[in-house]
């Protein structure tokens, strides 16, 4: 039996209701289509509220949230989709369940809104650790799901939390069509090595590592304004969150001549710190604590040192890696403002060196024929995205290589008559 | 050019008898001495030496390069060949977390055993005192992987004589063997030695709960360390303490200590006033927890400590995640030599994002 008196509700259940029941109610739900008005409408006010709400100014990352899920812009969302494809219709897949992962507030979010939009019903863990943002987007939720404008929608997902417990997870892994897990390597494993139903899907989100790639001479060629957005661009990438997203650039490729790369270096860390400095970044003594740690280590083993001109207390704090062995580098790397970089002659040099585990390439300065020569240079399922220095952290449709909206539904074939 | 093993250049006899000037310039050299070892004898040190401190040699005690002592838990560090090592200290560190691992070879240990005899001494004198030791006897089984509390315990049995264990294999007060044996050793100076929190719970709350009154009687002794960290969460301050084991337990003398198990030997006692003391083969420094900036002496800041002890370890200057503030140097009015300070507690620790198992997002 399942000892289910762990679990705390949070939005979607009715009081009372237990998982058995919750379980029951989200599977008979007829699934949707994607788009559907009522859904659109619903995530379209969502929106609005968060983006209207005075405390989203605290939190610049439930802004990004709630601009991403703007009205207009899932009504372009919408259109690709609704594009009626000759003797097929697109459907949600059932119930989903999403684990969503413990420290970052919001991506749960996109996953578990994305499959709404899909036209699934969803079950979503949240954290035990909770934290403001989380409070805040729950109240926005059951304030949402009261009004009767949004009945239909409001019984479509629940969102709870329970500890750890594998049995709890096994009931609901048992019930549902789509499984989507968010967390770190051995989270991952612990949780797919509990069964699905035999045609159930699941996609996996596990720990991902992510760089940057700047051409040395476009550094040093680039306007003022140019530059300055480079700069601002960089520091979302990598000190909104601490340098903890897995999307976030922890390591940096500087592209081009020795003499271009000595002086590009010079320019952007220069401004970089400026910019630390203006705008503020958190750099608590437990940060800095971790951050020594990391670069002690990485010169204890050899795997990268300190270039004469820098500290080790700098903040940033830039390291030269010594070696190709990706895999350690990665394994002490700590975020909190701590990069390791190397210099190479074309981008397609880099492509060699990354791995499986590499997720996001932030890059600035190259064109057309360097990105393909990067993308032809690149080991099996190495990177997924090549992106614009400034947009690392946006999250997109198309996540880890999945068209999402794809990944949340089926096709099912329908004998047509009329387009 | 080879470097020869460093020597230990102080008078044993005189723990706190060098004053800043004379203190300074000998523990510089010895220590810049150490640094040149290390790096001789310990690749992973040399490595650092050169790729984090680009072998800069330090002009004063502030500019020695530390090693973050968190080190100690992810990395081998060691000085000797492994065939030499004769113990392995680890951190008592709670289940799950990583423990450091502190190698020892015999003449590390001979000179962690002289040293801390020097400073014990300056305290209690020569004579070896009839002995309580509040842990259990359990705690010494393995003789050759020793965690902290078993180290310390070892280290500091050697000052007393007749030893008594007095708390059982759950560390549970055994007070009726205790008044034994405090009835067959009356009018005679006891020396007690336990952990912090072991002296807490096993021995005061233990001779509490079972209702008893004891009485180590006059002239006793207690020296205690390990760090207070359960105690604050239960808000007994040193005062506290101090008040509580001599209402309880008659326990004249208390006196606290600050070490850690990589520095063994070269602990930092507390003085009758309530000041932790540097003796002359250790030292303090305090830095600015987020520039690492040296602090003058008052300001609270992350703790580094120098030990002129380590030779078969890169443990000579630490950056602990310890919080303390020096408050003077040379003018304790115990009339000790060397900086006087106090802890007073761990790094805050942030929620970490990251480092860990459940960081992933986007």
């Amino acid at each position: 039996m399942t000892n289910t008196s762990a679990i705390q509700t949070l939005v979607g259940a009715a009081s009372g209701e237990n998982l058995a029941t919750i379980l029951n109610r989200l599977s008979v739900q007829p699934a949707l289509r994607p788009f559907d008005e009522r859904v659109v409408n619903f995530v379209g006010q969502l929106s609005q509220k968060i983006l209207t709400s005075p405390s989203v100014r605290n939190f610049p990352e439930l802004a990004a949230l709630g601009h991403w899920f703007r009205k207009a812009r899932v009504h372009d969302m919408a259109r690709t989709y609704r594009a009626p494809i000759r003797g097929q219709m697109q459907l949600g897949r059932g119930l989903a369940f999403h684990l969503a992962p413990s420290n970052v507030d919001s991506v749960f979010m996109y996953s578990w809104l994305i499959s709404l939009l899909a036209g699934n019903t969803n079950l979503v863990r949240v954290s035990q650790k909770g934290g403001p943002q989380q409070d805040f987007l729950i109240s926005v939720l059951q304030e949402l799901s009261q009004k009767i404008e949004h009945a239909d929608v409001a019984i479509r997902f629940v969102l709870l939390t329970y500890p750890h417990d594998d049995n709890i997870t096994k009931q609901i892994s048992e019930a549902c069509m789509v499984r989507v897990i968010w967390g770190g390597d051995a989270t991952v494993r612990a949780i797919r090595a509990i069964p699905l139903r035999p045609m159930a899907t699941e996609l996996c989100f596990a720990d991902r590592f992510s760089a940057a790639a700047l051409s040395a001479k476009q550094v040093l060629n680039a306007d003022t304004s140019a530059f300055k957005a480079l700069i601002q661009g960089f520091y979302v990438d990598t000190y909104w969150f601490a340098q903890q997203a897995c999307s976030s650039p922890r390591m940096v490729a500087w592209v081009g001549s020795e003499e271009d790369i000595d002086a590009a270096k010079i320019k952007f860390w220069l401004a970089l710190t400026k910019e630390v400095e203006q705008r503020g970044a958190e750099n608590a003594p437990a940060m800095v604590m971790a951050r020594l740690g990391a670069a002690f280590e990485y010169a204890a083993f050899g795997l990268a040192e300190l270039a004469s001109e820098n500290l080790v207390i700098d903040f940033p704090a830039k390291l030269e890696l010594m070696t190709n062995c990706l895999d350690r580098v990665r394994e002490i790397h700590c975020g909190n403002g701590l990069f390791v970089q190397l210099g190479v002659k074309t981008l397609a040099e880099i492509g060699p060196k990354l791995t499986a585990k590499e997720q996001t390439l932030a890059v600035y300065g190259f064109d057309d024929q360097e990105y393909l020569s990067l993308i032809d240079s690149l080991p099996p399922r190495a990177l997924d995205r090549i992106v614009p220095v400034g947009t690392a952290l946006a999250f997109e449709q198309v996540w880890d290589g999945q068209e999402l909206i794809t990944s949340f539904t089926r096709l099912i074939a329908w004998p047509q008559l009329a387009v | 050019m080879s470097i020869p093993t460093p020597t230990l250049p102080f008078d044993l006899s005189q723990p706190y008898g060098l004053d800043k000037q004379a203190k300074q310039a000998l523990l510089l050299e010895t220590l810049n001495t150490l640094t040149q070892w290390h790096q001789q004898e310990c690749e992973p040190y040399r490595n650092i030496i050169s790729g984090i401190f680009k072998n800069k040699v330090a002009q004063t005690l502030e500019d020695l390069p530390f090693v973050p002592v968190r080190l100690f838990k992810t990395l081998e560090l060691v000085s000797v060949n492994k065939e030499n090592v004769i113990k392995t200290l680890t951190s008592s560190g709670t289940t799950g977390q990583a423990v450091s691992k502190i190698y020892l070879d015999r003449e590390t240990s001979i000179r962690q055993t002289r040293v801390l005899a020097a400073i014990m001494a300056a305290f209690l004198g020569k004579q070896r005192l009839t002995m309580v030791i509040v842990d259990s006897a359990d705690l010494l089984k393995d003789r050759t992987r020793f965690n902290a509390r078993a180290a310390g315990i070892l280290g500091f049995s050697v000052f007393g004589r007749k030893h008594f264990y007095c708390l059982d294999d759950k560390l549970e007060l055994m007070s009726e063997d205790l008044q034994n044996f405090l009835n067959d050793h009356l009018d005679q100076p006891i020396l007690l030695f336990g952990f912090t929190y072991v002296v807490w719970q096993g021995l005061y709350e233990g001779a509490l709960k079972a209702g008893k009154k004891i009485n180590f009687g006059k002239n006793s002794t207690l020296i205690h360390g390990g760090g207070w960290k359960k105690l604050i969460d239960q808000q007994v301050s040193n005062n506290i303490f101090k008040q509580k084991l001599n209402e309880q337990l008659g326990i004249e003398r208390v006196f606290n200590y600050y070490g850690m198990v990589e520095q063994v030997g070269s602990i930092f006692m507390e003085c009758e006033h309530g000041h932790l003391h540097s003796p002359v083969f250790a030292d303090i420094v305090v830095r600015d927890p987020i520039t690492l900036e040296p602090l003058p002496f008052g300001k609270t800041g992350v703790v580094e400590v120098l030990s002129a002890l380590p030779l078969s370890y890169p443990g000579h200057v630490l950056l602990t995640e310890d919080m303390g503030a020096i408050h003077g140097e040379d003018d304790c009015p115990c009339g000790r030599l060397g900086k006087y300070f106090s802890i007073s507690g761990r790094l805050p620790k942030v929620e970490m994002r990251g480092c860990s198992d459940t960081r992933t997002m986007p």
